[in-house]
């Protein structure tokens, strides 16, 4: 028979909360992370994702609540715990005036592992997991941010942990060295590792995590999988042929709404990708028909009509309402016409969500 | 699923899986303490600032008793005209004044003077009462740089939250390192104290003037072990206060500056104070070097090279004792309770 803590969450907390003096930084935080998960921990800048990471590490010590890690609460049983996880927390910090190599024997000695020779094939196995091997009796000054992350990616490595704890692993790096990175972290999902990954790059976690929470003002706000939590973000994309069409088909599908199309769940106007004015339309797939049709007895004709994607950045802006990047700047920006309509469909889809995640958690 | 995903999964996961042995050390606390206390003698070690350090003060140490050793070499080549004798017209209070033009005897006689004065600085035990005023008073101060930034490195580093997230207690990093600061000033101290002291025989002996080893007693060489092991709980003290600062101001430069200062400032302060009315003129009795030094002059006086020490040695010890139960402890609390946003 199975071991009970086996089913156990990996990564456990009920209201965690830590405040500095007046300001929560993390507040009544609940997350499950189960074994074999590539759990992808998101929010804006300050939403108190390392302040998380910090308190099941235990540098810092939680305000209120409790966590647990491999069932074990922390900070009570941490130095069980600790051999069990390999962290990056934040920017990578070794000692400049050591080789990479001499880091990874002094992260050895404080992890338990027997100095000496005795372990320094599992050393250069790392440093050939991280592809540092040639720079490896380089001094650790010497080295980009790209093979700091990478070596300390290493270090968290280096004792084959069952929980890999990875804070912005990809700050600083080049494209390649992301895609390296992202690489690495399939690899470790592929291994059955356990992978705790927080990241502000949301299109990395929708590639490589299969759940994610999302977290802002030290609050979570969504928890679940991916898949899940985007199939209810789809929508469609309608432009018509002009902008004054446009702004007629608006009122057209807001007026059905409100008598025969109450499945419409949202109409709002949205420039598209090459900031044309556009109807994003939330609506059942099976329908959509049925709008073209409805616009088409209005004397209104589709110029472009198109599934939005539905990516993690969409939705997590949709939430957050916080700017992820570059590339969401556009539509932080987008007017929208209905604003209140708009507060309107964030309640509803909030609520759908919620189903969604009441779902997956009963699974 | 095709045979080319197959193989590239396969390939994916043999890529990340441990071929190689893990072998781990015993995890009961002593263990992980000789570990740690390894791996930090292992960064010592590697350091480019531990080996100047070490560098500077044996070239200090060695290199003054050998700028003694030659200008002893040199006095007793010199003519003794060449030796200065004070007239009484021009020095009336020296009490070796002349009142008559210098003879020859006159000469040889400031020459004798000045030979021995540079002997009793060569020789031990004489060449002692020098160690404990450079080696020991003055180049604390780079006992100080290595503590700083051995403990006050880790946290301008950033390194405690590496360490701290790696199994061992918090205590068990900081306890290994009040280890290896021990491990690095007492056979530093001893070194220097032996260094100066032969180099010092040395040349004495080649400048004609060496006085053998005919003063070593058991009962001396028992004071020269006590005046050596105070000279390591004098340097041991200080690093101490380093790594109080260094863990209190969590830097390298607090964990430095905050020593360097106290050792400037103590001494013009015990000055100043003693000549202040009431119970300010007691506060110096209480200062930290004051009593290490006092200890030390105790140990002087019993080898006859110097002046007998301040205090009683009773008080000496517990003023010292409480010293470094506040910086061990309040040190030990801050790592042990302290959040880490490093």
């Amino acid at each position: 028979m199975e071991h009970p803590l086996s089913q156990a969450p990996v990564i456990s907390t009920i209201g965690l909360t830590k405040t500095f003096g007046s300001r929560a930084a993390v507040n009544d935080l609940g997350l499950e992370v189960m074994r074999g998960d590539v759990f992808g921990f998101l929010g804006p800048n300050g939403a108190g994702k390392t302040t998380t990471i910090r308190m099941l590490l235990g540098l810092i010590r939680p305000t209120g609540g409790s966590a647990s890690l491999f069932g074990l609460d922390i900070p009570a049983h941490l130095h069980e715990i600790l051999p069990r996880l390999g962290a990056v927390v934040e920017t990578p910090v070794f000692y400049p005036y050591l080789s990479g190599v001499d880091n990874l024997r002094i992260v050895a000695a404080a992890s338990g592992m027997r100095l000496g020779k005795v372990n320094q094939a599992r050393i250069d196995e790392t440093l050939s997991l991280v592809d540092l091997e040639t720079r490896a009796n380089d001094r650790y000054r010497t080295y980009s941010l790209g093979m700091k992350q990478r070596l300390a990616i290493g270090a968290a490595l280096l004792t084959d942990p069952e929980l890999v704890m990875l804070d912005e692993p990809t700050n600083g790096l080049d494209p390649a060295g992301v895609h390296e990175i992202r690489k690495l972290i399939l690899r470790l999902a592929a291994s059955g590792k356990t992978v705790f990954l927080s990241s502000h790059i949301l299109s990395e976690i929708q590639q490589v995590c299969n759940r994610v929470a999302i977290l802002q003002h030290g609050k979570l706000v969504r928890q679940g999988s991916v898949q899940e939590l985007l199939s209810g973000g789809q929508s469609l994309m309608l432009r018509l042929a002009t902008p004054a069409e446009t702004e007629r088909g608006l009122t057209v599908i807001q007026q059905a709404m409100r008598s025969d199309m109450p499945w419409i769940a949202h109409i709002r106007s949205a420039p598209d990708k090459q900031g044309l004015p556009s109807l994003s339309v939330e609506a059942p797939a099976a329908r959509w028909p049925e709008l073209s049709a409805l616009l088409a007895r209005n004397q209104l004709f589709v110029a472009e009509m198109y599934q939005s994607g539905a990516s993690l950045e969409d939705f997590f802006l949709e939430l957050t309402g916080t700017d992820a990047g570059e590339g969401s700047r556009a539509r932080a920006r987008s007017t929208d016409a209905t604003g209140s309509a708009d507060q309107a469909w964030s309640t509803r889809i909030r609520a759908r969500l919620d189903d969604v995640v009441r779902n997956v958690t009963r699974r | 699923m095709s045979a080319s995903t197959n193989t590239t999964t396969a390939q994916a996961q043999l890529d990340v899986r441990r071929t190689a042995p893990i072998a781990l050390g015993r995890t009961d606390y002593l263990s992980v303490l000789l570990r740690l206390i390894g791996m930090d003698l292992y960064k010592v070690r590697q350091r480019l600032l531990s080996l100047m350090l070490l560098l500077i003060a044996t070239v200090l140490i060695g290199g003054g008793f050998l700028v003694g050793g030659a200008t002893a070499i040199r006095d007793v080549n010199l003519p003794a005209t060449s030796f200065q004798t004070y007239s009484c017209a021009q020095f009336p209070h020296d009490p070796q004044c002349l009142d008559h033009p210098p003879t020859q005897a006159d000469y040889q006689r400031a020459k004798r003077e000045a030979v021995d004065g540079i002997a009793l600085y060569l020789n031990m035990p004489g060449a002692w009462n020098a160690q404990e005023r450079f080696v020991i008073e003055e180049l604390v101060a780079l006992g100080v740089i290595l503590a700083g930034t051995l403990v006050g490195g880790e946290y301008s580093l950033g390194a405690v939250r590496l360490m701290f997230t790696r199994g061992p207690s918090r205590l068990q990093f900081l306890i290994a390192k009040l280890v290896v600061l021990a491990i690095c000033a007492a056979p530093t101290v001893l070194f220097l104290i032996l260094l100066g002291s032969g180099v010092g025989a040395a040349m004495a002996q080649l400048a004609g003037i060496g006085a053998g080893f005919g003063f070593l007693t058991p009962a001396v060489f028992g004071h020269f072990v006590l005046f050596a092991l105070l000279g390591m709980l004098y340097w041991y003290s200080f690093m101490l206060m380093a790594t109080f600062f260094g863990v209190a101001g969590r830097s390298t430069v607090a964990g430095i500056v905050g020593p360097l200062v106290w050792l400037l400032v103590e001494a013009p302060l015990s000055v100043f104070l003693s000549q202040a009315p009431g119970f300010a003129q007691r506060i110096p009795d209480f200062f930290l070097g004051n009593n290490l030094l006092s200890l030390l002059h105790d140990q002087e006086h019993a080898l006859a090279i110097g002046p007998v020490g301040a205090y009683p040695v009773g008080q000496s010890l517990l003023v010292i004792a409480a010293y470094l139960i506040v910086f061990v402890g309040v040190a030990c609390w801050l790592t042990a309770r302290r959040d880490v946003t490093q």
